[in-house]
């Protein structure tokens, strides 16, 4: 087992490894990629937007295990999981938004469109607001807790609905050009960049969701701690 | 000359994109790790608190 000390300075050096990977697949990705027949250079910022998008929806998954694990295990380390999930998933999902929104205005012309996509994005991250601000304005306890899974369940059931939503609805969003059946229609260049940076954001998400989740299991350890001591 | 996305010069837009993603990102870990430290002298004070003088 190792101490304190060590498991926090392997924190910090797996941290640095994991942006130094993503500064080199983003420097890539402006610097290498090769530039779109249709956009132009506008493009590149689907290296950083796509990356995200699939990391929000993924956090969403990750919250449905735990919170699965919540329901029918009891177990307060699945639930400060499944709080780190909820909030490294609405931080992806504000990202996802931003980005695609500073894309959409030289694109399309417009900085927001009430399209069925970006609606159902923006759900995504008003229900992930919803789960924090339940569980931080709630007692601890299995009560939360169980609640609190309960919510995570909804959140999941929005991801298949945003990634229909360009198959069900008439959409500004152009449909999947990347997971679909009858394979990709992205270039094979510019796919593999993609790939990379969406490796370095899995990493990065990953390492802050091990981040979090350990200092939430720190801090209920440290509260019940004091109680103990009052 | 592309079809759309060409005509305005898309630099301040990639620039704004990734620099807004990439603050987000590192100030969420940079508060989790400033957490951690601070959590850690807690935990340290606590046990210090508990063991017997």
């Amino acid at each position: 087992m190792i101490d304190a000390k060590k498991q926090d300075r392997l924190t910090f050096g797996i941290g640095l490894a994991v942006l130094l990977f993503a500064s080199f697949s983003w420097f890539y990705a402006l610097r290498f990629a090769p530039s779109d027949e249709a956009q132009g250079e506008v493009y590149r910022i689907m290296y950083f937007h796509v990356p995200s998008a699939i990391t929000a929806f993924l956090s969403s998954f990750i919250l449905l295990f735990f919170s699965l694990w919540t329901l029918f295990k009891r177990s307060p380390v699945a639930a400060s999981w499944s709080k780190a999930c909820a909030e490294v998933g609405f931080m992806y999902t504000a990202i996802t938004l931003i980005t695609g929104s500073i894309w959409g205005r030289p694109t399309w012309g417009v900085w927001w469109e009430w399209d069925a996509r970006l609606t159902t994005t923006l759900i995504l991250a008003l229900l992930y607001a919803g789960y924090l601000i339940f569980t931080n304005s709630m007692a601890p306890g299995s009560q939360r807790d169980r609640m609190a899974a309960a919510l995570g369940l909804i959140i999941a059931i929005d991801i298949p609905i945003i990634y229909k939503s360009v198959e069900w609805w008439r959409t500004l969003h152009q449909p999947p050009s990347l997971l679909r059946s009858g394979g990709s229609t992205m270039d094979p260049e510019m796919r593999s960049i993609l790939f990379l940076c969406m490796f370095a954001m899995f990493f990065i998400a990953g390492w802050l969701l091990w981040l979090r989740a350990v200092n939430l299991q720190l801090q209920a350890k440290i509260e019940e701690q004091s109680h103990q001591a009052r | 000359m592309p079809d759309f996305g060409g005509r305005t010069d898309p630099t301040p837009f990639i620039a704004a994109a990734y620099c807004i993603g990439i603050f987000l990102i590192a100030g969420y870990g940079l508060i989790q790790l400033r957490l951690r430290k601070k959590l850690r002298a807690l935990e340290m004070a606590l046990n210090e608190g508990d063991s017997p003088r």
